[in-house]
Formats: C-alpha cells, sequence, structure tokens
C-alpha cells in the first residue's frame, strides 16, 4: 500500500503536459522512426569508418583514435539532437497554438508556466533517450586512445545545454502568434540559427578537445570561463522560457512583468559575471559581449514594448498599488508600452555607459600600453554600439509619435511594421535624392555623408569603418544629433506618456454582488437593469 | 450555484461586442444563449469562462468574480467550445486523463473519475481509440466529457449542436437533460432554435451584444404578445360557438378550424381565463381550452433584425 502511495505522490508531482507530450511521442511513428534511424546511422558510420577511414587517425594503436571517432560521434549526436528535438518540439507547438487549443489549457487550472515546462521537460526526457542511445558508442571511444573522461563529459555537457537552448529558441518561436507565412518565415529563421549553433558548437568542441580538458580541471580559469559559458547558456534559456509564457499568457494578464524582471536580473547576473572576468583577467572583452548581447535584447525589448498596451484591463488593475511611491517603479515593469520604453531606455542607458565608465576610470588597469589595437577597437566598438542604440531609439519613438499624433487609426498592436517601413524608407530615400541632387560625388564616391544620415547601416559604416580625415565632423557630430533627435521624439510622446502614467491607477472600490446565493431571485432567469 | 452576469461590457475599439449584458441564472437551469452570428454570444460565454476579459462589468458565480479570481473560476466552471478536439497520437482515454491532470486531480482518483465520465457519456467502448480517428458526434461526446471531467457546476457550451447529425443531436439532448437533473446551470448557444426550445428552461435573446429578451421560455414566449390566440373544442355545435366570440367584447378575432374555433383574445392571461369560464357560464360543454405559444424561432424573428456590427 505504501509503495502504491508514494508512486500516487509521484505521479502527482508530474507535469500533465510533460506527460501527455511523451505518451503522444512514444505512440507517434517520428520519435520511434528517428532514433531507430538514428542508431542505424551510427552504427553504418561507425563501420565505415573503421573500415575504411584515414588509417592513422582510426588505428587502435593511434594517439587520436579516441578523439577521431568520438568527434564523428559527436557530429552524429548533435546533429541528430540539434535538429530533431527542436523541430520535433517546435513544429507540434506551432501546430497546437490554435485557439481553440490554447483556450482549453487556459480553461483548466494549468498555468501558462506549467505549459511551457512541460513542453521543455518532454524535450529533455527526448534528448536523454538519444544521449542514452549514444552511450554505449562514446563508451568505446574511451577504450581507445587520445581522449579522457573529464573531456568527454565536459563535451557531452555543452551538447547537451546547446540542444536544450536550440530546443527552448524552438519552442519560443512556436508560441509566437503568427499566419502560416510568418510562420514559414519563423520557421526558416530558426533553421538557419540551429545551423550556425550546430556549426558553432562543433568548432568549439573540437578546439575543447585538441586542448584538452582533464589536465585544466585544477586551475581557477578554466572554471571561471566554463561556468561563465554555463550560466550564460542557462540565462538566455531562462531568458526565451520567460518570453514564451508571456506569450501564451492570456493578454489579460500582466505578463510583461516577469519579463521585464527577469531581463532586470539577466542584465545584473551577466554583468556582473562579465565584471568578474574582465577584472580576473584584466581584459575588457569580456564587457564588450555583455554590452553586445545585452543590447540586442534591449532593442529587441524596445521593439516589442512599443507595441503594449495602452490601458490596463480590470484584472490587472486591480492589483495596482494605492501607494503613489510603489506605484511609480512598478509603472517601469507592469505590462504596457510607455512604461516598457521607460524601462528598456533606462537600460539601454545603463548598459552603453557602465562598461564606457569602467573601461575610462580605470583605462590603466584593462589597457597595457602595448594594447593600442585595442583600445582603437574599444572606440569603435563604443561608437557602433551606440549609433546602434540611438538608431533603434529614433526609429521605434518616431513610430510611437507618428501613430500618436498623425495616424490615429493604426492599432498599437501594429506599430513594429511602421517602424519596418520607416527604416526602410529611411534606407531607401537617400539613393534617389543622392542620384537626383549629388549625382557627380555619388559617381566619384564622394557623397557628403549627411545625406545618409536617415540610413543606419550607411552611417554606421561610414562611421565605424572610414577613417578618412572628412569624415571626422560627421563621425563626432552623428551621435549628438540622434541623440537630440531622439530627446525630441521622447519629449514629443510625453502627453502619451503622461496619459499612460494618470491611467496606472487601480480602479475606484466598486460595490460586488456578495457571494450570498439569496440575492438572486432562485430559478429564474432575469434580465439585468 | 447562482451566476450573475452583471453590466458585462466587451468593446473592441468602436465595436462594442457586448453592450451591458446583465442576467442572473441558476443550478438545474437550461438557458439557451440566442442571437445571429455576430451577436456577441461567444464573446460572452468566453468572458464568462474567464478566456477573454470585459471591458468593463463582470460575473460572478456564486460571488466569485471571474475577473478577479479566475482560478477559482476554473474549477467551477466547464467550457465546451465550438471547436472539437483534435490532437493526434492521443486516445480518448489518455485525453481525459490529461486534462483530469491539469484540473489537479490526484491520481488516487483520477482514474475512478475518468472511468466514471466516460460511462456517463457513452464513451467506454471508444477510450482507446485515437481522437483524429472519431467522427464529429464522438468527438463532441469527448468534448463534453472534457468539460465535466473536474465536475463543475457551470456547463457553458459554444454551439455544441453545430454539424452533428440528428442522432447524436439527440443524445445531446438527453445528456444535457440528465445533467440539469443533476443540478448543473447549463448556458448553451446554438441556431436550431426548435431544439433549444425543447430542453431549454430559460432563454436570452441578443444581438449587436445588447440583450433583447430574457427569462423563462414560458414567460418570454408570451410577455410582449397584443394578444393571446386560444384554442377551443366544445361539445356543441362549432359554428354557434364562433358567433358567440364574436359578439365578446375582447375577442379580436375568432376563426373555424374544422371542430374547434381559434379566438385572439385581447389582454393577458387574465382575459383568457376569464373568457373560458364566460363560456362555462353560458352554458358550453368545453373539452378543450389552450392557448397557442409562439415558436422561439417565431419569436427570435420577430425580436432581431438580422443586423451585425
Amino acid at each position: 500500500m505504501k509503495a502504491v502511495r508514494f508512486m500516487d505522490k509521484f505521479d502527482d508531482l508530474l507535469n500533465p503536459i510533460a506527460v501527455k507530450e511523451l505518451r503522444q511521442a512514444v505512440k507517434g511513428r517520428v520519435i520511434v522512426s528517428a532514433l531507430t534511424l538514428f542508431l542505424l546511422i551510427q552504427l553504418s558510420i561507425l563501420l565505415l569508418t573503421l573500415s575504411f577511414g584515414d588509417r592513422r587517425t582510426i588505428e587502435p594503436a593511434s594517439l587520436y583514435a579516441g578523439r577521431g571517432i568520438f568527434q564523428i560521434l559527436q557530429n552524429i549526436l548533435l546533429g541528430a539532437c540539434i535538429l530533431l528535438v527542436p523541430l520535433y518540439a517546435g513544429l507540434r507547438l506551432a501546430a497546437e497554438r490554435s485557439d481553440s487549443n490554447v483556450d482549453l489549457l487556459f480553461i483548466s487550472t494549468l498555468r501558462p508556466r506549467c505549459i511551457i515546462a512541460g513542453k521543455l521537460q518532454a524535450s529533455v526526457v527526448l534528448i536523454l533517450l538519444i544521449f542514452s542511445a549514444c552511450a554505449p558508442f562514446m563508451t568505446f571511444t574511451y577504450l581507445l586512445r587520445g581522449l579522457d573522461i573529464p573531456s568527454i563529459v565536459l563535451v557531452l555537457a555543452l551538447d547537451f545545454l546547446v540542444v536544450l537552448l536550440s530546443t527552448q529558441g524552438a519552442i519560443f518561436l512556436g508560441t509566437v502568434p503568427a499566419n502560416i507565412v510568418l510562420k514559414l518565415l519563423l520557421g526558416l529563421v530558426g533553421f538557419g540559427f540551429l545551423t550556425i549553433l550546430f556549426s558553432g558548437t562543433m568548432e568549439f568542441s573540437q578546439e575543447l578537445l585538441r586542448f584538452g580538458l582533464g589536465s585544466h580541471l585544477d586551475s581557477v580559469e578554466f572554471w571561471l570561463v566554463a561556468g561563465a559559458v554555463a550560466i550564460t547558456l542557462v540565462a538566455v534559456i531562462g531568458l526565451l522560457f520567460t518570453w514564451s509564457v508571456a506569450i501564451v499568457s492570456p493578454p489579460s494578464s500582466n505578463r510583461a512583468l516577469p519579463v521585464r524582471l527577469y531581463l532586470l536580473s539577466f542584465w545584473l547576473v551577466t554583468g556582473g559575471l562579465a565584471g568578474l572576468l574582465a577584472y580576473y583577467f584584466r581584459v575588457p572583452i569580456p564587457l564588450y559581449f555583455w554590452e553586445w548581447a545585452n543590447l540586442t535584447l534591449l532593442c529587441a525589448q524596445l521593439l516589442v514594448v512599443i507595441n503594449e498596451r495602452e490601458q490596463w484591463g480590470l484584472r490587472v488593475r486591480r492589483t495596482i498599488p494605492r501607494r503613489g511611491w510603489l506605484r511609480g517603479p512598478l509603472f517601469l515593469l507592469y505590462s504596457g508600452s510607455a512604461g516598457g520604453v521607460l524601462f528598456t531606455v533606462l537600460l539601454l542607458v545603463l548598459t552603453l555607459a557602465l562598461p564606457r565608465f569602467t573601461l575610462e576610470y580605470w583605462s590603466d588597469f584593462f589597457f597595457s600600453s602595448s594594447s593600442r589595437f585595442l583600445r582603437d577597437f574599444d572606440h569603435r566598438n563604443a561608437l557602433t554600439l551606440m549609433l546602434i542604440a540611438l538608431y533603434t531609439v529614433d526609429y521605434c519613438m518616431l513610430a510611437v509619435w507618428l501613430r500618436n499624433v498623425l495616424l490615429g487609426r493604426i492599432q498599437a498592436a501594429y506599430t513594429w511594421v511602421l517602424v519596418l517601413l520607416l527604416l526602410g524608407l529611411g534606407s531607401a530615400l537617400p539613393w534617389p535624392l543622392l542620384f537626383l541632387f549629388q549625382n557627380e560625388e555619388l559617381r566619384m564616391g564622394r557623397t557628403n555623408p549627411w545625406w545618409q544620415l536617415s540610413n543606419p547601416f550607411s552611417t554606421i559604416y561610414t562611421c565605424v569603418m572610414e577613417s578618412s580625415g572628412d569624415k571626422t565632423v560627421f563621425r563626432d557630430m552623428c551621435p549628438l544629433f540622434l541623440g537630440v533627435l531622439g530627446l525630441m521624439l521622447l519629449l514629443g510622446c510625453l502627453p502619451w506618456m503622461a496619459r499612460q502614467v494618470r491611467r496606472f491607477r487601480p480602479p475606484e472600490k466598486e460595490s460586488h454582488p456578495t457571494a450570498s446565493a439569496g440575492s438572486y431571485a432562485p430559478g429564474a432567469i432575469s434580465p439585468g437593469a | 450555484m447562482h451566476i450573475h452576469i452583471d453590466h458585462l461590457k466587451k468593446h473592441y475599439g468602436r465595436t462594442r461586442a457586448v453592450d451591458d449584458v446583465s442576467f442572473t441564472f441558476s443550478s438545474g437551469e437550461i438557458v439557451g444563449f440566442v442571437g445571429p452570428n455576430g451577436a456577441g454570444k461567444s464573446t460572452t460565454m468566453r468572458i464568462i469562462a474567464t478566456l477573454e476579459e470585459p471591458t468593463s462589468g463582470d460575473v460572478f458565480l456564486d460571488g466569485i468574480s471571474v475577473v478577479e479570481e479566475p482560478d477559482k473560476a476554473h474549477r467551477l466552471i466547464g467550457y465546451v467550445p465550438d471547436t472539437l478536439p483534435s490532437h493526434r497520437d492521443i486516445s480518448v482515454h489518455e485525453y481525459l486523463d490529461f486534462f483530469a491532470r491539469a484540473y489537479g486531480i490526484g491520481a488516487a482518483t483520477r482514474k475512478k473519475v475518468v472511468e466514471s465520465i466516460e460511462e456517463f457519456t457513452n464513451l467506454l467502448g471508444i477510450r482507446d481509440k485515437n481522437l483524429n480517428a472519431l467522427s464529429k458526434g464522438m468527438k463532441n461526446r469527448v468534448s463534453v466529457a472534457r468539460a465535466l471531467v473536474h465536475d463543475p457546476a457551470v456547463l457553458i457550451m459554444d454551439e455544441p449542436a453545430a454539424g452533428l447529425d440528428p442522432r447524436a443531436r439527440i443524445e445531446l439532448r438527453e445528456l444535457l437533460k440528465v445533467l440539469s437533473g443533476q443540478g448543473k446551470a447549463i448556458l448553451i448557444s446554438s441556431h436550431i432554435l426548435t431544439e433549444l426550445a425543447e430542453i431549454c428552461t430559460a432563454a436570452v435573446i441578443i444581438e449587436r451584444g445588447k440583450i433583447l429578451r430574457a427569462g423563462s421560455l414560458a414567460h418570454i414566449l408570451t410577455a410582449d404578445l397584443p394578444h393571446r390566440t386560444v384554442l377551443i373544442r366544445t361539445l356543441d355545435e362549432p359554428e354557434l360557438l364562433h358567433q358567440h366570440l364574436l359578439l365578446q367584447p375582447n375577442i379580436e378575432a375568432a376563426r373555424r378550424i374544422d371542430h374547434t374555433v381559434e379566438a385572439d383574445v385581447a389582454g393577458g392571461e387574465e382575459a383568457c381565463c376569464a373568457l373560458l369560464a364566460q363560456l362555462v357560464r353560458s352554458g358550453y360543454r368545453v373539452v378543450e381550452f389552450h392557448q397557442q405559444r409562439a415558436g422561439l424561432e417565431e419569436l427570435f424573428m420577430n425580436v432581431t433584425r438580422g443586423e451585425v456590427q
């Protein structure tokens, strides 16, 4: 009886979505066929390699035999996992994400977090299944030479994290509500991303194997870098998870809150890690990685938040605190476009300013006298980041301003389309204008760069890559001009923001019908007043 | 259980999908929710089922607000959407087991619960069949079973009879009667008004987001009529009765139909009673006297204009 009770308790702990997904996976032919095919391919390639491969690398006596075969097996394992599992998870979710199916999940007591976690858990089980199918072959490579156990374990751990990242990425793409064309486009983007991730991981792990990890296990540097890579990967998986949960959450909920809290934590944790690594190795490179990663995320975030709603539904409004001092910071975190814009712009400014301040203040610490190249790179890097941020803010705020002032009929949810249209127009328009008014200079390749100011691609290229003297003024003035423009646009949107700040308050206390059943005429339907 | 829809409004931009809708119903009632396409029926039902948020107003299930406490409301509501389950590679039993898990029914009782629901909805014979291999009628039964798995007190059914063959419709009708007998409050929308009239105890007619009529079926079918039509049969000569009726001041018109006489009585049910008493007093041997009722279909056609927003 105790065993039955224990099993029941264990069963209750299981995520219903994971159970359903795994049942479907077991019953469906896709997974069973793919797994069998995977084992067959593995066996065939191994046999073919051992029979006809380069004798020097695969002979048991060779010093590299284990590593050579491990890399072949890893190619197969990663190839199968990185394509099969994410595609399976993403496609299934995209197919299920019709209105009716999602509705059914929401009408139950399942929470959106539980839905996405269930999908991820089912994928983890599938990944482990494929990894376990590979285990006997991997063990075989250890019996040959050129490979140690820590290397195998660490490379497999990296592979697992990468597959988990790509699966969560696919789940995220699967949650995006889109029509079939957009879904196909997203699928293509996802496939490209998976291909890059696969080749990048293979390159990286081959380097690691060649480097040999076994002898570095007692060095602090090794664990610092390994820990930073692992934490970053887990943090990105978490970010994608939070985004997915937000997308499947009902629009009436405060779905931006967990995303913004996570982004803030991500920004802080990865920032702290980057600072720690930069301090330890006395190089600014970790800070550059941090800047780029966070700037990319925040620019994407700005493009998303401008589409958010401008007023709150009852369910969210009833959670707004009545105390004014608490409402201020919460305005930045709650769903809502103005709060989202302020939150993102604030983080963007800090992302640009903090590393600059750190590197300037402790420049002797980070840049030794011989590192002129690094200093030059630092300047170009800072300029590129600043221009990207300024253009993103300018175009987004221009779209918000236009939508509010001139095109009142455009729904907030389509502001991103307006941004893309403006960006396309801004990038293309200078060319016919140059053709009309600067034809001679255009042919000579000596056009005035100010003509291309609305084109971010050309401007960033001119500012960062071209170092001729006549572009210096433009390089110095361009960020200033874009900054002032951004500030003016933000000021122009001030009434729009103020409107939302005014609306951000809890509802007046309402008197609801009480829980008493006797307050209604029993047994008779009655039209309301 | 009392369900109170309280001044519900749902606006999409300038479109008022639901415009100040209020009504109340209770356990054991089957309420037909009737209206032309785009009238706001599905939106209202989705708000009751917590799937959409009202622009203003609220729905209370024994005082529990679906806006403020959607999690509590989920446990009280069974929702049957207008789409049928279409998951691949999952059997009927696994599907119901999944929803039982999703509603947090513990492993100790889950098996019994799912089996009893399967038995109740007559699914035991097909429990191991895959969902995508089922007919529309069977899928419909699965959909109802899914909504019942957590034993909700309120059942919201959005066009459950759409596309069903006559047999499946009759089965659904019987099922609803049993559920109503068990004390569940049922709100059902359908375009098949004759069938609704057979099972509903009350009806709400809605158009362009506004309620046109609401109340018990008997009430709304007779409430606004300018006169009542009664069918009278006596053992006497029908022509005599016909002539007698035409002389009465509150009779607007009278027609002979074979051995009976049909009369339009001005006024309400009181006038009908007075007429019957007067006939008996006058010595007529009345064997049949009943009021002709307008059908739900007729009422629907009279009160709605078929306008969409």
